[in-house]
């Protein structure tokens, strides 16, 4: 059933979206052996993975609290790099589903299901891509963390095999279409160079939010 | 209050604020009703905010730069996204060009 439902994706997109959950899997390996490490019980990333559900927010929840700072403070921290995901509910409202079913297609909302749900052509393939990677990554993340917590120890550093990488690559290759026109190139150029410079002034979050300054440079055009 | 009720404390408001964040965009979205040209730009808006994250996390580790293995593997799945390789052929690049030259002792 499940195979038929995400049949019209294609294999390359279903392939795709398997390694990027897979990807995901081995960070939360990391993130849940990391917080175990540094003394928190495995509830605390395991309630986070399931009920936040956005992995830069957590892993700074984790350092903050970890190094001593009040948890309240860590959450305010956490809310500031998640709030792209407003403009992120803007864009993808069509793709979440409506009345109960928009909850949940709510939480599954992240990075990699927007840019994947973004990329496709159709409104059917960008629907499916959208809770494809979304249900997956909801899935792989509270699992791996789990599993980080018992094997962490056993899995090679995330950096030493580049999976740091992956991450900007994957939303650059899916976005480069995107970018093939000029009425999106000029303000999303814009946009990333102004969160660039804004990195070393500013707290996580607020920087990608600069971004969309560059929509002063939008114009109706091709 | 204990650090345990501290520790619930700051999950819930964590996660209650980010999903409100999340709801709270797709019901702004769905109650207005958007011209065309309107509804381009929020769709352009979410490449742009897409291309700010891979470039601010391709770039730094937390403030600092984040070394040049991880911008080489990045550069790479730039020109290889550009030349229309396959995504998965994209994904494998960057992180083999990237752990070979942290290997090679290039951060």
């Amino acid at each position: 059933m499940q195979a038929r439902f995400f049949s019209p994706l294609g294999k390359d997109v279903v392939k795709a979206i398997f390694l990027v959950c897979l990807a995901d899997g081995l960070v939360g390996i990391s993130y849940g052996s990391l917080a175990v490490a540094g003394g928190f019980p495995l509830w605390v990333p395991l309630m986070l993975s399931l009920l936040v559900l956005a992995g830069a927010s957590e892993f700074l929840f984790i350092a903050i609290v970890g190094g001593g700072g009040s948890p309240l403070a860590a959450a305010a921290a956490g809310l500031l790099v998640n709030a792209r995901h407003l403009p992120f509910g803007i864009a993808v409202k069509d793709l979440v589903g409506s009345k109960s079913l928009s909850w949940l297609g709510c939480h599954i909302m992240n990075d990699e299901s927007v840019v994947f749900g973004i990329s496709q052509p159709t409104h059917e393939k960008r629907k499916k891509a959208y809770w494809l990677c979304g249900a997956g990554i909801a899935l792989f993340w509270p699992v791996s963390v789990i599993a980080g917590a018992y094997i962490g120890q056993f899995i090679p550093d995330i950096k030493a095999i580049g999976l740091d990488a992956v991450f900007p690559a994957i939303l650059l290759a899916l976005i480069f279409p995107a970018l093939r026109k000029r009425r999106t190139l000029i303000p999303a150029a814009s946009g990333a160079l102004i969160s660039v410079a804004a990195v070393p002034f500013v707290p996580a979050g607020m920087p990608v939010l600069f971004s969309l300054l560059g929509l002063l440079a939008w114009r109706n055009k091709k | 209050m204990t650090q345990q009720t501290l520790w619930i404390a700051g999950i819930v408001v964590l996660a209650a604020g980010t999903f409100a964040m999340r709801m709270a965009g797709y019901r702004l979205g769905s109650r207005l009703n958007f011209s065309p040209a309107t509804q381009t730009m929020l769709s352009d808006s979410a490449t742009i905010l897409l291309l700010a994250v891979a470039a601010t996390s391709a770039l730094f580790e937390g403030h600092h730069f984040g070394g040049f293995a991880r911008v080489a593997g990045v550069g790479v799945a730039l020109f290889l996204a550009w030349r229309k390789a396959p995504l998965i052929v994209i994904i494998i690049a960057a992180a083999v060009v990237t752990a070979l030259m942290r290997w090679a002792g290039i951060a």
